[in-house]
């Protein structure tokens, strides 16, 4: 930032710069009020959230809902499957988009259009569940942790991202530089292609790795056994307890039960459920610095 | 070049290595199912028996493994060993439509939702197998419950003689009646007036909530009446249209002299409707009603400080059952109020069979069945009922201490720790509704008998509900309706579309969007469309058929 | 597209032509020179096949009546029937055209906020206020449809905060969720406030990719951050963008199931009622798979013809484009 000081900024651009930050501003309150309420109310009174006493501090602060949640041995559980079918998601499915996406984005690539055409229509054409979970079950992964890396292991919205990241900042002239220097396809790809991808990768590893995490209906679907549920599955339970309209609930102190440990609960897990995500947040965004690429490039 | 290679390899290798024969747990289409349908020869009566099961996972059991007592009890009484799929709540449905579609669903089901068509369906492909027969063998509690409630067998067996699925039922009283207000009776008593027993005198008390005051802030904040959507006959559009003819929010079917027909469309309906519109227009009836879900009206309900709701339709327990004497004691029943007409009736629930959770699939063997039957006949057992409900006894139920008296005031039959509630949070039971709690036992669980207290609150709900019985209506559409598959499809479209209509039509003219004198005619007019005349007439053959 | 610039698309004489021969040998060629790329490419396909290709033979259910005795292969056709019972609904126009208004709207609203805000952030240094945005606009995709929903339902009623908000500046509390016209706004502002952040990561990253010595040159030439903003950074990304619009576009059916179902009440139904909720409440009464399988056929014929048109209209005006 010390170039900048060098030369003055015009008022234009100061003025600018006020309205940006005037609108992050007022973008940073509104997405955090609520976000502060989901917070507050995980530590505050079941009573007073029910009440709608709670608005961004909690009203008599309680930590019951943190405890009762991490009494459960379940939740420990639930946590390691979840960080399983995660990072073996991610690697899978990371190496097979990277895997396709390159040489899509080669333009030698004889019947890339093809190709591209036949991944598309998989996007908005599909066999329905009922096919998918036979295919699913003809693989004899059902009811197994490869059920959760298998089925989702490539994501063709991520390829055509990564296709479009590979075009648009590599460019042609290192090809033909690296042909020159009689670099094999594979080299290049390993030598040059790879340690310019890191933004790329950040990207891929991060929309995946949150898809993965938040992943609740292919673990429904696909597992039967309790030891092998993501934390998704576990925390749903207490999440849907009063969402039952239908349901008839013939016992008001069950009812009432239920009531009360909804509403305590449901705050806290969300807090418990994202944390590790949000964690993992800034250590990706560090990949996002501008100029990243070229810097990488020119060194 | 060669990471790359060995990348690629190491992937292929653990992908053709997870695609060998079959793994481990032994999924649960494929377990126990040596010979199917066919008697092994050589029925070991030692051996334990595997049971794979279908069931719901519940928010409040940490695991239906080894250290559920209820699976202990169970596995032990029975010399069987239980193999879950479980579920959760809400997706019950998808799954198992996945499961049995694919081919790949477990023996058993004790937490399924079959409803009549789904039974039908699967009836017929053989998939589900007729239980009559292991009933008549295996289920002597069964067979009494089918005497004691009649019609629990009526609505559990389909037109071919079959009964191919049981429900869970608890003959819950209050429930029956559930479609309440409940008014609030100090603001009454400060206002100095009667319970209203008129639609005029309902008006006039509203009127009253609002402008007079009652709570004595000073402000007119008081909120009349309201309600919540989404919820136990939480739409006040219900209660307040049975002071002009009969309406549930079950079933825009009725029943008049045996003969099926809606009353949405007949002039009693706009009349009703004309008086749900004054009562919005006038500020008495609260617009959130409709869009409010439970959390909301809650709010309401316990408002902090200042009480400021005066009435509300629902089941139950609002305001917030916190405390001996709290707010939530200032509220009482309304009976439901005489119509211009003199129509004065009340939503009735009761003798509907639900939909069914237990079912034998043609993977199960012989042994496997009679298993099954057993331990579902065992719940349908009074002891076994409460164990389904609350655990194995002495650990979630006990014998009633001395003079400890039930629901109704009779001697109680046990006493018994809420699931929901219990600190220790010890997995007890398998939370699953498949049990037969007949009235006597539902009554028969010692409460406390003070109705101001928070224990005595089932007592409370009880005598509440006495006040609604003299209003119950002559005659309703029955719940468990069979139809025949082909049909199946094209009813439940219509129904979907003819339930649709007549709620947002019925807000429409509440809220004022449409006009009840220029719009009504057309609205009446636009049931033929739908395919009403073919439904009702669907129906009423369904009806004589099956219960006439 | 591929090299190839032959133009005899239909050829297909047996006597083999000369551009035929060409084409061909121009294969050939091409494997031999790239056969690392055609490799590379082979596993990704393989799932493609076996994972989305093998299933589609499913969709032949959509057709037929669907036993499951008799399983996929083994029922009977029914040809169009369950399509044409769908369309005879006196409720089937409504809920498309609210299906493609909440989409549209959602994709209007939802499109340009990621990107704005990713150019904003890009603007400014790196320090804690910018890391404190990032962070709490990304935290909000995490809740829950459910929760998120029961936050919903409170937030806007006319006695929750956007209620209280009228109320200090003057204005009298709409209930937004009881006026069916106003729900596909409800749906898609809610949308943007729940993923607007986590949306920006991908723009975030475009960004992070162009080249600062355009930078440097747009400074020495004394441009504004205004122009700077509008001369480099969106050019830079705009692959990106009109990728993800088509994308988008593609979405345009997809109306989320649960987050309608649990905002949906009996005021609102007009705008509300969904494919997806409507197919779900008949489902309830009766579960017919080849019923849910047409209409998720019609679904993907309907998106795709979009698609198509979207995909060319932007090869028309833009260099990019799908395929």
């Amino acid at each position: 930032m010390t170039s900048q000081s060098r030369i003055k900024e015009s008022t234009s651009d100061r003025v600018f710069l006020g309205f940006i930050y005037f609108v992050l501003s007022i973008v940073l309150v509104v997405v955090a009020y609520p976000l502060l309420n989901v917070v507050s109310s995980s530590i505050s009174a079941s009573s007073a959230v029910t009440a709608g006493r709670v608005s961004i501090f909690p009203v008599e602060p309680t930590f019951i809902a943190y405890s009762t949640i991490f009494e459960s041995s379940k939740l420990l559980m639930g946590y390691l499957n979840s960080i399983i079918y995660t990072v073996g998601g991610v690697i899978v499915q990371v190496t097979l988009t990277v895997l396709i996406a390159y040489p899509l984005a080669r333009k030698q690539l004889y019947g890339r259009g093809i190709i591209t055409a036949l991944l598309v229509f998989t996007m908005f054409f599909s066999g329905g569940l009922i096919p998918t979970y036979l295919v699913v079950k003809s693989l004899g992964i059902l009811d197994t942790r490869w059920a959760l890396i298998i089925p989702g292991a490539m994501a063709v919205f991520q390829v055509i991202i990564a296709r479009t990241f590979f075009q648009t900042t590599i460019p042609d002239e290192l090809y033909d530089a690296a042909e020159l220097d009689g670099c094999s396809e594979f080299g290049i790809f390993r030598r040059m292609i790879l340690p310019l991808s890191k933004p790329i990768v950040a990207v891929l590893v991060l929309i995946y790795a949150v898809n993965n995490w938040n992943a609740y209906f292919e673990a429904m679907i696909y597992l039967n056994s309790e030891r092998l549920f993501p934390l998704q599955i576990i925390l749903r339970n207490i999440l849907i307890l009063n969402t039952q309209p239908g349901k008839i609930l013939s016992d008001p102190e069950r009812m009432i039960a239920m009531q009360e440990m909804a509403t305590l609960l449901k705050y806290a897990l969300i807090v418990v459920a994202s944390l590790p995500v949000l964690i993992f947040y800034p250590f990706i965004q560090k990949y996002f610095v501008k100029g990243m690429m070229i810097g990488s490039l020119k060194g | 070049m060669k990471k790359l290679v060995v990348l690629l390899f190491a992937i292929i290798l653990i992908l053709t290595a997870c695609t060998g024969p079959d793994s481990n747990t032994g999924n649960t289409g494929n377990a126990g199912n040596t010979g199917n349908k066919g008697n092994s020869a050589a029925e070991d009566k030692n051996k334990t028996v595997t049971l794979p099961v279908f069931t719901k996972q519940s928010a409040v059991i940490s695991t239906y493994g080894e250290d559920n007592d209820l699976t202990k009890f169970i596995q032990d009484k029975f010399n069987v060993k239980m193999e879950w799929t479980l579920v959760s709540e809400d997706a019950i449905l998808e799954k198992q439509n996945v499961l049995l579609a694919s081919g790949n669903y477990p023996a058993l089901f004790f937490g399924g939702q079959f409803n009549q068509n789904d039974q039908i369906k699967y009836g017929k492909s053989e998939i589900l197998i007729p239980l009559n027969d292991l009933i008549a063998e295996y289920g002597p509690n069964i067979s009494k419950a089918f005497e004691s409630s009649p019609y629990l067998l009526k609505g559990v067996t389909a037109p071919d003689g079959n009964i191919y699925s049981l429900p869970g039922l608890e003959e819950c009283y209050h429930c029956d009646y559930a479609q309440k207000m409940y008014i609030n009776k100090e603001w009454l008593q400060k206002l100095n007036l009667p319970m209203p027993t008129t639609t005029d005198e309902l008006y006039n008390t509203l009127k009253a909530f609002k402008e007079k005051d009652p709570n004595g802030n000073g402000k007119k904040d008081e909120i009349a009446l309201t309600g919540a959507t989404n919820w136990w006959h939480g739409e006040p559009t219900y209660y307040l249209m049975n002071s002009f003819t009969y309406a549930s929010d079950a079933n825009f079917l009725a029943l008049n002299n045996g003969k099926v027909d809606i009353n949405a469309d007949k002039s009693e309906w706009k009349e009703g409707l004309t008086f749900i519109r004054k009562l919005y227009a006038e500020g008495l009836l609260d617009p959130q009603a409709y869009t409010q879900n439970f959390d909301g009206m809650l709010k309401v309900a316990d408002n902090p400080d200042t009480v400021i709701m005066g009435a509300y339709t629902g089941g139950c327990c609002v305001p917030s059952i916190d405390q001996d004497g709290g707010r939530w004691s200032q509220y009482e029943v309304l009976p439901p109020v005489k119509g211009p007409n003199g129509v004065q009736l009340v939503g009735f629930f009761g003798g509907n069979v639900e939909d069914g959770q237990f079912a034998i699939t043609d993977k199960a063997t012989k042994e496997q069945q009679i298993k099954a039957i057993q331990i579902v006949d065992h719940f349908y057992s009074q002891e076994g009922s409460l164990d389904a409900m609350y655990g194995p006894k002495d650990i979630g139920w006990w014998d009633p201490k001395e003079g400890a008296l039930g629901i109704d005031g009779n001697p109680a039959l046990y006493e018994a720790l809420e699931v929901y509630s219990r600190e220790d949070k010890q997995p007890v039971t398998w939370d699953i509704n498949l049990k037969y709690t007949p009235a006597v036992v539902f009554n028969g669980r010692a409460q406390g008998q003070d109705m101001t207290k928070t224990d005595g609150y089932e007592k409370f709900l009880a005598v509440q509900t006495d006040k609604l019985v003299p209003y119950k209506p002559a005659e309703i559409f029955p719940q468990a309706i069979w139809f025949n598959p082909d049909d199946a499809q094209k009813l439940a479209q219509i129904k979907t579309d003819i339930t649709n209509y007549i709620n947002t039509n019925a807000v429409q003219f509440i809220s004022g969007q449409k006009d009840l004198d220029k719009e009504w005619d057309a609205y009446v007019k636009g049931f033929d469309g739908l395919g009403l005349e073919e439904f009702i007439k669907a129906n009423q053959q369904a009806y004589d058929e099956q219960y006439k | 597209m591929a090299a190839n610039t032959v133009t005899e698309a239909g050829s297909t004489s047996s006597v083999p032509s000369i551009h035929n021969q060409g084409r061909k040998a121009l294969f050939r060629k091409q494997l031999r020179r790239y056969w690392q790329l055609y490799l590379m490419v082979l596993l990704p396909l393989l799932y493609i096949i076996v994972l989305k290709y093998i299933p589609m033979l499913g969709v032949q259910i959509a057709f037929k009546e669907y036993n499951i005795v008799k399983g996929m292969w083994g029922s009977d056709w029914v040809g169009l029937q369950y399509f044409k019972q769908f369309f005879s609904s006196p409720n089937f126009y409504p809920i498309l055209i609210n299906s493609l208004e909440i989409s549209l709207v959602t994709l209007i609203f939802n499109f340009p906020a990621p990107i704005i805000l990713a150019l904003f952030l890009n603007e400014i240094r790196t320090g804690f206020f910018k890391n404190t945005v990032q962070m709490v606009t990304y935290a909000p995709h995490f809740i829950s449809t459910v929760v998120m929903s029961g936050m919903i339902l409170l937030f806007l009623s006319p006695t929750g905060e956007i209620g209280k908000l009228f109320n200090i500046l003057g204005l009298v509390p709409v209930n937004f969720l009881g006026i069916a016209d106003d729900f596909k706004y409800v749906y898609a502002l809610t949308d943007m406030w729940q993923h607007m952040g986590y949306a920006s990561i991908i723009y975030l990253a475009a960004l992070s990719g162009i080249n600062p010595d355009l930078y440097e040159a747009a400074r020495v030439d004394g441009a504004s951050r205004f122009k700077k903003m509008l001369h480099i950074d969106l050019p830079g990304i705009m692959p990106v963008i009109v990728i993800l619009l088509i994308l988008g576009t593609g979405d345009v059916l997809n109306v989320g199931f649960e987050k309608t179902y649990l905002l949906q009440n009996n005021l609102n139904l007009p705008g509300s009622e969904v494919i997806a909720t409507y197919v779900y409440k008949v489902g309830l009464i009766n579960a017919n798979y080849s019923y849910s399988t047409a209409i998720g056929v019609f679904n993907s014929i309907i998106t795709f013809v979009l698609l198509i048109l979207v995909n060319w209209i932007a090869r028309r005006t833009s260099e990019h484009s799908l395929w």
